[in-house]
């Protein structure tokens, strides 16, 4: 009975406390997709550019683009206005110089196009009401007039456009058909101005009932979004896969409607519409028709865009986990002309494929390596062509291609195949490498930390903002480190087996293949930091005299570096002392692995007692208040607390306890032992004779309520 | 230095008009503005298309002007360049011409949501109200605007913000022979007041609508009585009364919603309902109290609003009598 009351006041006391450590949060398979359509030949996507290409061959070859481009796009009309006025140009820009020395038509053209477009802008304020005075030089009204009254045959079809530009902001729907009825449709179909005309001209037949050309304009621009907000104008019963197969059908290029495509295909994995995200693609009524249609457009010979649609229908077979179907189809693709772009899409696919359906051996091991290298330097690639990175902690990296491919094939695909067939070496490396590879090419990251004025961390201060490598970052002493404690790779890192990390660690510090040194010089492999994982794992798993060994192998140093420090003595029962531990995790391990050499040889049993009791203490707090000894965060996405391993510490901490507590046969160091456990009331009962007892009696007023009130003084 | 700036300025403002206030209303003054006396009602509907009993009750009292909600200013999210900002909503669409004969007064109801989003911007905001209201009163033929009127319930935290919107609008109108009006709820005659030619004390929702011990939030002597005192306001007032009532229906014994339909079998079991509405007496007795404390209206008594169904619960004589400025 006695012992069964010191189970439950222990039980009690040994309950993990649920505290939180700051976290990263892991990548999500959400935020990684492979899929990818060439969208560099779409001219929705280029009209900036190959505007200005024009107005580069109207003036001088030699003129840049992004000269050009400031003239004509992000002038405002007050500087233009300026610049028009002005005799001489003073400033830098070739366009500008060009056109003020040699080319009156253009200056005067610019002039009115930017009236034009700051007119159209006003007319389009919420604020507008007809009739309104919206300011400026001219009118709308008279931009049209300005515009048809144009003299100049080279620059006819841009004063056209400006004209159903005006036309259409003024509501003139039938002005604007007749001017393209008359005169902008007789234009060669390749003009661009032409082309550019389109739009207007479709929402001019809209506008004036005739819904049915309007929607096969858009169509064959591929305008998914104005045909779906007529459809929704007019209640009519298209669906988004209609609205593909109606551009489709109408000839419109792939590459104008592909965002369409994409963003149906990439909701169904990216689950843009469900709070709780998994890792599996949502399979939709809408995707499997998307892919239907997608073969009957792979498999059409006269279609322009077979690759494109073949890879559709793979990505889509993939998506389902149709492996066999998603191999045919994407081999089918590779078969077809495609862009370089595009090609490399497929590939990307390709390997997917071949890492969710290969067997892994020496031979994968091969192609692995070499597809990593392929994926990494069109990550490298991409990186210059994106320019600088500014910080890659702060900022994300997934809308970086090729990195997402990476990461998805790899963190979601390679690496849980290599855990499931037993080679958790493999895949922490690759996870390892997979995680650090940002760092890479986004050497320099931004972090910060507030400084306070005061010396107890509350009041006024400052926050401190910092720039540096990664290293730097990990050696600033004034900030825990969260970015190494809070990847995928270290999530699955320091869940691993105590023999499965050591396998890991030995691999990593001793790599034997040329896959192997790739994977390490991008990952993380400092010996402090792998040897304090398995020392700490090791310490979880009751493995002390192990903890103790890789603990010795951690330069006392490495502590700054960690996400957690230590606050309490975890010997002490009640967690009375709150002074930081230093050097805690190799502290610990040592006693741990001491007392545990001193239970197996000592024979006295109340020595032997004394040193299992604080060993058992030591055990239940390494998992209660004194968890950063054995784990690296407890937070809601990270709560070990009920695992097997814990509860296996919690029990046998309480045998230790319980058994010490049994084994005393000299009353005074069993008060002591209750004493160190709080249970004052036993102490002072139950222990009346012993020094213990006297102390708890005379030293504190409320414990006097504890003596039996037959010897209560009055 | 800013604040104090604005304070004094404010007291300059209120120097200038008290001036103006003794030039127009008072006895002693140099310069008159004519007066035009004549009845007035409000018109708060999204569309403007009176019926027959409508135009036959302008015309049958005389109605001169006629002061017509055109829009609110809202804060509204612009999603394109994501942030907030003042925009018109609920604009009204004029579906029936204005009598010719009827002068129009534009008033615009601004939200204090949207006059935070005014900060700073007031000068701008003055301006782009200005040339809407005329744009709709050139697009819908409202005859010439010699006044417009803002309706905004500001709060102490909105007050300099609506004081400089207003100080901005008077200005702009002043050039363009234009007068500004606001309207002034009776709490309101306690703080200082904005840079205004004239005003129109409203003399209903004065109680708490959502308090079930209410006798009647539209109209109670007892909540006007306490605002009486102390009568001097810089600008000349016009007096607007209620002459419409409503079903406030609590639940539980708190508000729930407003209805126009007094069936009290629509009620549900937890539901009980409070008829308010303002009777020609109790209107007559604030209408006395109120000229007796602020003395005759400056132009008119103002009716709210133009509705048959509110209208037709009171006669033409008790229509007249409100109407009547002595």
């Amino acid at each position: 009975m006695k012992s069964m009351r010191y189970l439950l006041a222990i039980s009690l006391a040994i309950v993990p406390l649920v505290a939180n450590a700051c976290w990263h949060p892991w990548t999500l398979y959400n935020s990684t997709t492979l899929f990818r359509l060439d969208t560099t030949k779409s001219e929705k996507h280029n009209i900036r550019e190959t505007n200005c290409r024009h107005w580069q061959s109207l003036t001088h070859k030699d003129i840049p683009l992004s000269d050009i481009e400031y003239v004509v796009y992000t002038m405002s009309l007050k500087e233009y206005e300026t610049f028009y006025a002005s005799a001489v140009y003073y400033g830098s820009n070739t366009f500008a110089h060009w056109i003020k020395r040699n080319d009156r038509e253009i200056m005067d053209f610019l002039l009115l196009a930017k009236r034009n477009e700051e007119l159209r802008f006003r007319y389009s304020s919420k604020w507008y009401y007809p009739t309104m005075k919206v300011g400026g030089p001219i009118t709308l009204e008279e931009v049209v007039e300005e515009s048809l009254s144009s003299t100049s045959s080279r620059l006819r079809d841009r004063y056209l456009l400006q004209a159903v530009r005006a036309l259409t902001t003024l509501n003139r729907y039938d002005d604007c058909l007749k001017l393209w009825n008359d005169e902008i449709s007789l234009l060669p179909e390749d003009n661009f101005m032409r082309r550019l005309c389109y739009d207007y001209v479709a929402g001019a037949y809209y506008h004036t009932g005739d819904t049915d050309t309007a929607m096969m304009i858009y169509a064959s621009r591929g305008d998914t979004n104005s045909m779906y907000y007529i459809a929704r104008l007019e209640d009519m019963d298209l669906t988004n896969v209609d609205i593909i197969d109606y551009s489709y059908r109408s000839g419109a290029p792939l590459s104008e409607y592909s965002g369409y495509i994409r963003k149906i295909i990439v909701d169904a994995e990216t689950f843009p519409n469900v709070d709780d995200v998994g890792d599996k693609p949502v399979i939709t009524d809408e995707l499997i028709a998307v892919r239907d249609l997608a073969i009957a457009a792979g498999n059409n010979p006269n279609c322009a865009d077979r690759a494109q649609w073949l890879y559709i229908a793979a990505y889509i077979y993939a998506q389902q986990g149709r492996l066999t179907h998603a191999k045919r189809y994407v081999e089918m693709a590779e078969a077809q002309p495609a862009s370089d772009y595009m090609k490399e899409s497929i590939g990307v696919l390709k390997f997917y494929l071949d890492a969710q359906t290969a067997t892994y051996n020496d031979a994968f091991e091969v192609y692995l390596y070499q597809q990593l290298k392929w994926l990494d330097d069109n990550l490298c690639q991409e990186c210059k062509s994106k320019g600088e990175i500014s910080s890659y902690y702060w900022g994300d990296f997934s809308d970086y291609y090729w990195f997402s491919t990476m990461k998805r094939i790899i963190s979601f695909t390679v690496a849980p195949r290599y855990f499931d067939m037993g080679n958790p070496a493999r895949a922490l490396q690759l996870l390892n490498f997979v995680e650090y590879l940002p760092y890479k090419y986004a050497p320099t990251i931004e972090y910060g930390f507030y400084v306070y004025f005061d010396d107890y961390g509350y009041g006024d201060g400052y926050y401190n903002c910092c720039e540096g490598s990664l290293d730097d970052y990990r050696k600033e002493r004034r900030i825990f480190n969260y970015i190494d404690y809070s990847t995928d790779f270290f999530n699955k890192f320091e869940s691993q087996t105590p023999d499965a990390a050591i396998a890991y660690v030995e691999r990593a510090l001793n790599p034997i293949t040329e896959f192997d040194r790739y994977l390490n010089a991008v990952g993380y492999t400092s010996s402090d930091f792998l040897y304090d994982v398995v020392g700490t794992i090791c310490l979880r798993h009751m493995r002390y005299q192990e903890a103790e060994h890789y603990f010795t192998l951690v330069s006392l140093d490495y502590e700054y570096m960690l996400n957690v420090s230590l606050n309490r003595d975890p010997f002490d029962a009640l967690n009375t002392s709150g002074r930081r531990i230093m050097d805690f995790r190799y502290s610990f391990a040592t006693t741990m692995a001491s007392l545990e050499r001193g239970m197996a040889i000592t024979t006295d049993p109340n020595r032997r007692a004394k040193l299992q009791f604080k060993f058992g203490i030591g055990m239940g707090n390494s998992i209660k208040d004194c968890w950063p000894l054995t784990h690296y965060g407890l937070s809601y996405g990270n709560d070990w607390t009920a695992d097997s391993i814990t509860t296996e510490v919690q029990n046998r901490a309480i045998s230790y306890i319980n058994e010490a507590l049994l084994m005393f046969t000299d009353p005074e160091l069993e008060a002591q032992a209750h004493y160190a456990l709080g249970h004052l009331k036993t102490v002072a009962e139950d222990y009346y004779f012993t020094e213990t007892s006297r102390y708890v009696r005379r030293h504190c007023d409320n414990y006097v309520d504890y003596t039996p009130s037959l010897f209560k003084r009055r | 230095m800013k604040h104090r700036l604005t304070h004094f300025a404010a007291m300059g403002m209120m120097l200038i008009a008290a001036i103006a206030c003794n030039a127009t209303q008072g006895s002693g003054g140099t310069k008159r503005e004519k007066v035009e006396a004549t009845n007035a009602i409000y018109h708060w509907k999204g569309v403007y298309n009176p019926t027959a009993e409508e135009s036959a009750f302008m015309e049958n009292h005389n109605i001169g002007r006629l002061y017509i909600r055109l829009f609110d200013i809202a804060a509204e999210y612009n999603t394109i360049e994501q942030y907030m900002e003042a925009v018109p909503i609920a604009t009204t669409r004029f579906d029936s011409a204005v009598p010719y004969n009827v002068e129009v007064i534009p008033v615009t109801y601004i939200t204090v949501e949207a006059l935070r989003q005014m900060e700073g911007s007031e000068q701008s905001y003055a301006n782009i109200i200005i040339e809407r209201i005329e744009a709709m009163a050139s697009y819908n033929e409202l005859g010439e605007i010699k006044e417009i009127q803002y309706d905004c319930d500001w709060t102490e935290s909105t007050r300099h913000i609506f004081f400089e919107l207003c100080e901005h609008t008077r200005l702009m109108l002043h050039e363009r022979g234009m007068k500004l009006s606001v309207t002034v709820r009776l709490h309101q005659m306690r703080e200082e007041a904005p840079s205004a030619d004239r005003g129109v004390l409203m003399l209903y929702n004065t109680g708490n609508l959502r308090n079930p011990d209410t006798r009647n939030s539209i109209l109670d002597i007892s909540d006007i009585e306490p605002y009486l005192k102390n009568c001097n306001y810089p600008f000349p007032l016009d007096y607007a009364y209620p002459t419409f009532g409503w079903g406030v229906v609590f639940n539980k014994g708190r508000f729930s919603h407003l209805v126009t339909d007094y069936d009290c079998a629509t009620l549900g079991d937890d539901e009980t309902m409070r008829v308010e509405r303002a009777t020609t007496e109790e209107i007559l007795e604030v209408k006395r109290r109120v000229t007796k404390a602020f003395g005759k209206p400056y132009q008119s008594n103002i009716i709210y609003h133009l509705d048959s169904t509110q209208l037709n619960n009171y006669t033409d004589d008790e229509i007249d009598e409100i109407f009547a400025r002595n």
